[in-house]
């Protein structure tokens, strides 16, 4: 590389620094696109068993709401792990997810999923009022403008997950 | 194809970069509407940052939403069912 390009490219690269420090301040960003995020850092600070393999599968049960925002993620590596995005209409093939994420059009269905997911290793995330309390392992919710999340650590343990001391102290409520 | 489209992104993320840098620089204020942070861009942010932002009022969300049916319709006169 010619050491003016490395120099433009470290400029550039500086400035992209300062825009992600300035966006951080910005606001009024799509709901789903911040919970997208959410997702990808739930996936981020939890660990899976090592028998889970390669590929993380980022399931969305029911009507997707992310706009095809969600597909993104697909690719993306985190530790030793490529996500996998799938969207499902049934709960058929739910055990397949390493991160489980239920519409709010299929939160009707949180008994049978809790059900057939008796203590596989899938991290349930929900962003329907009370679903943490009802065995959703994170649920995520929109007050003051501001997405926040809470975790159900028994239905974590119960799924043989583990999350990070950082993801926990950053949750808004934990049920134990 | 794909290739060369992912060129273009990322030379447009980089003038998008420079643009936003220099408005700061001026003390501009920068029309975040008009100027988009993308799923890309929030993936670099941690996570308290993230928790941080607000979510757009154009699009409700689902508890919202309820809050909003539970609080906003007033009870009709002489219905006897309304709460």
């Amino acid at each position: 590389m010619q050491p003016s390009n490395r120099k433009l490219r470290t400029a550039l690269g500086l400035l992209g620094l300062l825009f992600l420090a300035t966006a951080a301040r910005g606001d009024d960003l799509p709901e789903y696109r911040l919970k997208a995020a959410f997702l990808y850092n739930f996936a981020v600070y939890t660990e899976w068993p090592a028998d889970v393999g390669t590929r993380l599968n980022l399931c969305v049960l029911g009507q997707d709401p992310f706009d095809g925002e969600l597909q993104q993620l697909s690719g993306k590596v985190i530790g030793t792990r490529s996500i996998a995005v799938q969207t499902m209409a049934t709960r058929k093939s739910i055990t397949e997810c390493q991160l489980l994420y239920i519409a709010p059009s299929a939160i009707g269905e949180l008994p049978q999923v809790l059900g057939a997911l008796n203590r596989q290793k899938v991290l349930l995330v929900t962003d329907s009022p009370g679903a943490a309390r009802d065995g959703a392992a994170i649920n995520m919710a929109v007050q003051n403008s501001k997405i926040l999340f809470e975790v159900n650590l028994k239905a974590v343990q119960a799924a043989g997950l583990t999350l990070s001391s950082k993801l926990l102290r950053l949750a808004r409520e934990i049920y134990q | 194809m794909s290739r060369e489209r992912a060129r273009l992104g990322a030379m447009a993320s980089q003038g998008r970069a420079v643009l936003v840098a220099c408005a700061c620089a001026l003390g501009l204020s920068i029309p975040w509407a008009a100027l988009p942070v993308s799923l890309e861009d929030l993936l670099q942010l941690p996570l308290e940052r993230i928790l941080e932002l607000k979510v757009a009022p154009m699009r409700t969300s689902h508890t919202d939403a309820v809050q909003v049916a539970q609080v906003g319709v007033p009870p009709a006169v002489g219905d006897d069912d309304a709460a």
